[in-house]
């Protein structure tokens, strides 16, 4: 059972796409850090938007077939997990926001 | 020092006590150690420079080194505070942060508690070596903080362009870093202000317009990210509602 959100993702990826663990892991890095984003603080959120918005151009530019359609069922999977499951890092955006007050 | 220059310092004194307590009360309500660990960084920065005032505003020259001294000690835990913030915000796993944490606390601790054994109370001889482990402790988590917040700052707007951050908090990172920076060009200040004073034993009207002046920008930078005004939201966000315009959470 992965213990953190993007090691849950990661499984996700290489049982649905020819791709092996390491391309999987791999390749969600590079969606992570295209898109500003760590995969020890990753939200459920964040996941959800940058799968339904980065990742499928990278899967698809890696050969991997109806990435679109993957990628919607990673975030239904994604969505049918708590969202306090995993154990993730402080979210710095929110912080932010926070200290001023809002 | 220029004449009144103390009321510059007391007012920045009450400024950084008054967003401490800001801080502590909003840590009392999130329970949150972000907003505590800031907390306890103003609230001792304030302290210090009350004590920092003392010397400018009192007379009897024998009180002088024991209120700078006290200065002193009151501002060790600040850097410290924000280191632990910039682990506790920015590096939480990272073994490194944790060792640049107590390499900072001993840093500040042998300086100035070494300084006072061989009779530095002041702390403004740069040829004692302990004036270079306190030096360097209460600029390098500052220096730390600017960087770690910049380069977060850079992952914002990657994050803004796909919905996933605000403009103001982008905008407050951004403040953040720069806060972080000109601390830094407060400490090398210092270091030239002290380096004069030891040639010509007294303090230069220039150097302490400077000071002030970067001090001035460090409140303003601060009271943008704390207390930012809604004309600046709007002008930031681009929208009537700044503080909720863009912001998609």
């Amino acid at each position: 059972m992965s213990d953190d959100l993007f090691s849950f993702v990661a499984d996700e990826l290489e049982r649905c796409t020819p791709l092996d663990r390491l391309e999987a892991r791999g390749t969600l890095r590079i969606v992570l850090k295209n898109s500003g984003l760590d995969p020890q603080s990753v939200t459920h959120r964040q996941f959800c938007v940058i799968l339904g918005s980065v990742a499928p151009d990278e899967l698809e530019s890696r050969g991997v077939v109806a990435a679109q359609a993957i990628c919607v069922a990673l975030i239904a999977k994604v969505q049918s997990e708590p969202a306090d499951r995993w154990k993730s890092g402080r979210d710095v955006d929110e912080i932010f926001d926070r200290l001023a007050g809002n | 020092m220029l004449d009144g220059a103390w009321i510059g310092q007391l007012l920045a004194a009450i400024f950084y006590l008054i967003v401490g307590v800001r801080l502590a009360r909003l840590a009392f309500h999130t329970r949150e150690p972000p907003e505590r660990l800031l907390s306890n960084l103003f609230i001792f920065t304030g302290i210090s420079y009350v004590l920092y005032i003392v010397p400018l505003v009192v007379t009897i020259e024998a009180l002088w080194a024991p209120f700078n001294f006290a200065g002193r000690v009151s501002y060790i835990p600040a850097p410290i505070f924000i280191a632990l913030f910039t682990r506790e915000v920015f590096r939480r796993q990272s073994r490194l942060s944790t060792c640049m944490i107590y390499a900072t606390s001993a840093l500040l601790v042998v300086g100035v508690g070494g300084s006072a054994l061989v009779g530095d109370w002041e702390g403004f001889s740069l040829g004692n070596p302990f004036f270079w482990c306190e030096w360097v402790g209460y600029t390098v988590p500052f220096a730390w903080a600017g960087l770690e917040a910049f380069a977060q700052y850079r992952s914002s707007l990657r994050r803004q362009r796909l919905g996933l951050c605000g403009r103001i908090v982008c905008n407050r990172l951004l403040l953040w870093a720069s806060f972080g920076a000109v601390q830094v060009v407060v400490s090398i200040v210092l270091l030239c202000m002290y380096a004069d004073f030891e040639a010509n034993n007294a303090f230069s009207a220039s150097f302490d317009v400077l000071a002030g002046a970067l001090e001035l920008i460090s409140i303003a930078l601060i009271g943008l990210v704390f207390f930012p005004p809604r004309f600046y939201q709007k002008l930031v966000t681009g929208t009537d509602d700044g503080m909720r315009g863009e912001k998609e959470s």
